[in-house]
């Protein structure tokens, strides 16, 4: 048994590379999978009491690229010849394109219902990444700086963001008024483990259209801390780490509330906002700052005088340019602790039950990172085929993609119950055209399993 | 009832045919995901063609006239109001006193002869001393020192003696002192058995000042005082006996002199200028309202000089050149002399000449490429009319500067200058088109034509930047009603090569640019204009190239 579940893992683990998803869009709606309570804490699972196996509890990879399809870059053309389209690829990049990579690992998650209320415990890792580069850098490789970008305020702000965290959270749900609305909360103590901040980035490069001189201006900051001083106790990549040196004053909160509420017997709706909470890093900070934001630094060719002398001399002209360079875009470095927000995610979503092991959903999500708002929306069909089935279909659109067909599925045998969701699989046969992979998998002990839990209270018994 | 039915659906049909859809879905994802395409070709990879455009700025120039016209020995001069001259400055140095005027060595000797009471008293067993005082002079033909001071040399001397026994000889010079120390010479010596007894000292000469002015002439004079000891002996003594000694002072370096050096020719030498502003110039007329000729001396000598131009005259070599002499120049030119509280500094004095004493306003507007100049200068040229006082680094010189104060006018004043270049393009059609782009900015009330030609290896003109050789690169800016500038013009010009003309560019090796000056106004006049320090001239060059990056691209740089 424990051998196929692992085969099961493997397979599951092959999926994440080419498989299209979105971010718990189709577990939303898992009524049979208790992991749903992490995008709404008001919502319960069909088990009174659950426990999921320590070391396979959750693992949950997001891979999300908002910028170009595998299409826009390359083809195979009928000479079975790999052809690049440089231009199509410029093209489909917008101003700023991330590409992101998070990866979350519950160590221990449990919950049980008690009368009108439901408790979990969770304990996880959780690493956020995101590169962002912007277009007009392949811009200037691709089209240049002569054409159409002449004049142009081009910004090459690349951004590298990183957050590692442990997250212990506790989670409480109640019914109230006669089961028809149920509300909950949920708190986390988080500790971080390493950060890369990037607060800000441009870099301004200009092409004057009269004389084509170059003008640059910068305005950077980065923020790293980790709780480990990389820098200054001889740190090796692969070396031996004393672990005596790691400090722990990274702390920080998070809070996530949810609500449900049945308006009529068929028709329960539900909101959440997750993970409204920061961190701030203490530990090992390094903070990179240009030192003068509003300096240019400006290049107008080598001076004539240089070229034209008895003894032209081309390198001492170049050094005057990387010094200027140098002395204008001049980083200062400090040590100021500082504080970064979690991403946050707000859900609001409606579901419609036919009966009550079947029901449909409609799913509004947004993300807000970096000021910047990620909007989605999810249509799913969740339903209990059988005992040993739990079945969500659902298709989203995000990305400004159109093709993200999510599956989540949860398996039961007795206790056990193995689950696997991935938001996109239509990806995985359009995978030319997908940007974004977000898979979890996972496995459960779920206990006194019953349908009329399945969506909000007591109530759904009378759809049966 | 719609529900009803749905329900029924669900039940039944719907739930069958979800499971068939996961089943296939399933089957098709496992087969799909196996392999993509993209990591299934050939091997080949082809590239859509791409047309970037680049533009980098070249060359920038803000252009000052130190810049356009400073070279080797220039300068330019600012006045309070900006007006600017350039000065190209020529200098000759003399050589120094202490080398035109040497201390010759200097020798003497002297005799001591033992009387009978001094050889009788040796005789018994008696030790005695013999003092002796004289005094000698310097040979040094006319100089004539009153005192010296001394930085180096050697007071050196020898004894021979038949008298037997030993001691010592003190060689005294008390007019000679060092921080009150006596120069003086100790020789002691000793009797072997034989005669004669030889011995020898010396002792150094620097750091000793020197008065020769006591006694006999009242100069060169040496006073020198004897002690001669000697010890008791058994040897026989004679009256008579005595004792030859050699004295003199070797290799002397005074760091003052005090008296007369003679008539003394101290310089005949000359050197040249060279004025660069027509170092290329070609045709055309320059002219310049008041040039002028600044001569400075610098003396250090306390001595009576005469000292003057032989010569002073523009001067072009080769085929066309020619050499003008340059005329009002006061001969022999004022010298300002230190007083003897002085010694040791450099006084200056210096002469002006310009259009109002001299024709070197038609000697300058003839474009001479350089002034030439012979210079003397003579020591005590009239005698010993004063006593002198100088240092081993007395010195003259004269500082020859030829002013161009910048007020002038240019009519059709061409500069050609030929400069190496080069640029290596790969042989293959991935040029579109480059354009050359000029911006200039004119702060000169100068109108600045130009051309540039491309040269190949044998120095032969392939192509050429502009349409013509006069291209009206940068008009002059304009005037004001006091003279100068009020606005600077500007132009931007763009010179576009195809990918043919671009190719043509491996051939290049050189450039000749090209510039044509003309001050310029309305009706075809070349008036006269000033030229003050803000003036500026900026001209940046900037190159746009746009390439065809393609397969056969990457062909190329791949073979490579």
């Amino acid at each position: 048994m424990l051998k196929r579940i692992f085969t099961l893992q493997i397979i599951a683990l092959g999926f994440v590379l080419s498989v299209n998803a979105q971010h718990n869009l189709t577990m939303y709606n898992m009524h049979t999978l208790p992991q749903r309570i992490q995008v709404n804490p008001a919502s319960v699972p069909d088990s009174r009491f659950f426990i999921s196996m320590p070391g396979f509890a959750s693992i949950h990879m997001l891979y999300n690229n908002d910028g170009f399809k595998l299409k826009n870059l390359v083809s195979v053309d009928d000479s079975n010849r790999l052809v690049v389209h440089p231009l199509s690829f410029y093209n489909a990049l917008k101003k700023d394109n991330r590409l992101g990579m998070d990866v979350s690992y519950d160590i221990l998650n449990f919950g049980f219902k008690m009368r009108k209320s439901y408790f979990t415990v969770c304990l996880g890792e959780k690493i956020k990444s995101q590169f962002s580069f912007p277009k007009d850098f392949m811009g200037l490789f691709i089209i240049g700086n002569g054409g159409q970008n002449l004049g142009k305020d081009m910004n090459f702000n690349f951004g590298f963001d990183m957050m590692a965290y442990n997250d212990l959270s506790a989670t409480y749900s109640r019914s109230f008024l006669k089961d028809k609305l149920r509300l909950g909360v949920k708190g986390s103590y988080l500790n971080g483990i390493l950060n890369v901040n990037t607060e800000k980035s441009d870099l301004i490069f200009n092409t004057h259209p009269d004389d084509f001189h170059y003008t640059v201006q910068s305005n950077i900051k980065v923020n790293t801390s980790s709780i480990l001083d990389t820098l200054n106790t001889g740190f090796k990549p692969g070396g031996n780490i004393d672990f005596n040196v790691l400090k722990n004053k990274n702390r920080g909160m998070a809070m996530s509330f949810g609500a449900t509420y049945q308006l009529i017997p068929k028709i329960v709706l539900s909101a959440s906002i997750v993970d409204l909470g920061y961190i701030d890093w203490k530990d090992n900070v390094q903070n990179y700052e240009t030192e003068n934001p509003s300096r240019k630094a400006e290049f107008y060719g080598l001076k004539m005088q240089d070229l034209f002398n008895d003894n032209p001399n081309t390198d001492s002209s170049f050094k005057a340019i990387v010094d200027t360079l140098t002395s204008k875009l001049k980083l200062k470095s400090t040590h100021n602790s500082y504080r970064t927000t979690l991403p946050t995610s707000i859900y609001l979503g409606g579901n419609f039950w036919i009966t009550k092991r079947h029901n449909f959903g409609v799913l509004f999500y947004g993300n807000y990172f970096q000021k910047k708002l990620n909007p989605a929306i999810t249509l799913s069909y969740n339903g209990k085929l059988t005992k040993v089935l739990g079945i969500s279909v659902s298709y989203s659109m995000i990305n400004k993609s159109f093709v993200n067909g999510g599956v989540g599925l949860t398996l039961n045998g007795g206790p056990f119950q193995y689950y696997l969701v991935a938001d996109n699989v239509l990806g995985m046969i359009k995978y030319k055209n997908a940007n974004t992979v977000d898979f979890r998998t996972g496995i459960n002990f779920t206990f006194r399993r019953k349908d009329k839990q399945a969506g909000l209270s007591g109530k759904s018994k009378k759809l049966g | 009832m719609i529900y009803e039915i749905a329900k029924v659906f669900f039940k039944t049909i719907m739930l069958k045919k979800i499971k068939t859809l996961l089943y296939g879905t399933a089957s098709v994802l496992a087969l799909h995901s196996c392999m993509p395409e993209e990591f299934n070709t050939n091997g080949k990879v082809r590239i859509d063609e791409i047309n970037p455009e680049y533009a980098i700025p070249l060359i920038s120039s803000d252009l000052t006239l130190d810049d356009l016209v400073k070279k080797g020995g220039s300068f330019v001069k600012k006045y309070d109001d900006g007006f600017i001259s350039l000065v190209y400055r020529g200098q000759i140095y003399s050589s120094t006193a202490g080398e035109v005027i040497p201390i010759p060595d200097q020798d003497f000797n002297q005799t001591i002869v033992l009387n009978s009471t001094q050889a009788i008293a040796l005789s018994n067993g008696q030790s005695i001393v013999v003092s002796l005082q004289t005094n000698k002079s310097f040979s040094l033909g006319s100089k004539e020192i009153d005192s010296l001071w001394l930085k180096a040399g050697a007071l050196v001397a020898s004894i021979s003696s038949e008298i037997r026994t030993g001691g010592s000889l003190k060689i005294s010079f008390e007019d000679a002192k060092n921080l009150g120390t006596v120069l003086s010479v100790n020789i002691p010596f000793g009797y072997g058995g034989s005669t004669p007894v030889m011995a020898n000292g010396n002792t150094t000469l620097a750091g000793y000042k020197w008065n020769m002015s006591k006694g006999g002439a009242g100069f060169n004079m040496v006073n020198i005082k004897f002690d001669l000891s000697l010890n008791a002996t058994v040897e026989p003594v004679s009256a008579g006996n005595q004792m030859n000694i050699n004295f003199g002072f070797k290799e002397m370096k005074f760091s003052r002199f005090y008296g007369y050096v003679g008539q003394v020719n101290l310089m005949n030498g000359g050197d040249t200028i060279d004025l660069s502003i027509f170092d290329n110039s070609s045709m055309g007329t320059f002219t310049v309202e008041d040039p002028k000729v600044k001569i400075i001396i610098g003396n250090s000598f306390g001595v009576p000089i005469k000292a003057g131009f032989t010569k002073l005259a523009g001067f072009t070599s080769g085929p066309g050149g020619f050499q003008t002499n340059i005329t009002g120049l006061p001969n022999p030119l004022p010298v300002n002399l230190p007083t003897i509280a002085q010694i040791g500094q450099i006084l200056y004095d210096s002469v002006m000449i310009d259009k109002s004493v001299s024709n070197i306003k038609t000697v300058i507007n003839q474009k001479p490429k350089q002034v030439i100049f012979q210079t003397y200068v003579d020591l005590n040229p009239n005698g010993k009319l004063q006593r002198n006082f100088i240092t081993d680094n007395s010195q003259i010189n004269f500082v020859v500067d030829v002013e161009f104060p910048l007020y002038g006018s240019a009519k059709n004043f061409v500069l050609e200058r030929e400069q190496s270049a080069g640029v290596a393009l790969p042989n293959v059609d991935f040029i579109d088109n480059v354009l050359l782009r000029f911006t200039g900015e004119n702060g000169y009330p100068i109108d600045l034509s130009t051309q540039v030609y491309l040269l190949d290896e044998a120095g032969v003109a392939f192509d050429s930047i502009f349409a013509d050789k006069s291209y009206k690169f940068l008009e002059a800016a304009a005037i004001g009603t006091d003279g100068k500038v009020v606005s600077a013009t500007k132009k931007t010009t763009d010179i576009v090569f195809d990918s043919q003309r671009a190719k043509r560019l491996n051939h290049l090796k050189k450039v000749k640019l090209r510039a044509e000056l003309a001050t310029t106004a309305g009706g075809g006049t070349y008036p006269s204009v000033k030229l003050y320090s803000n003036y500026k001239l900026g001209i940046n060059i900037g190159i746009k190239a746009k390439f065809k990056v393609n397969n056969e691209l990457l062909d190329s740089l791949g073979k490579k």
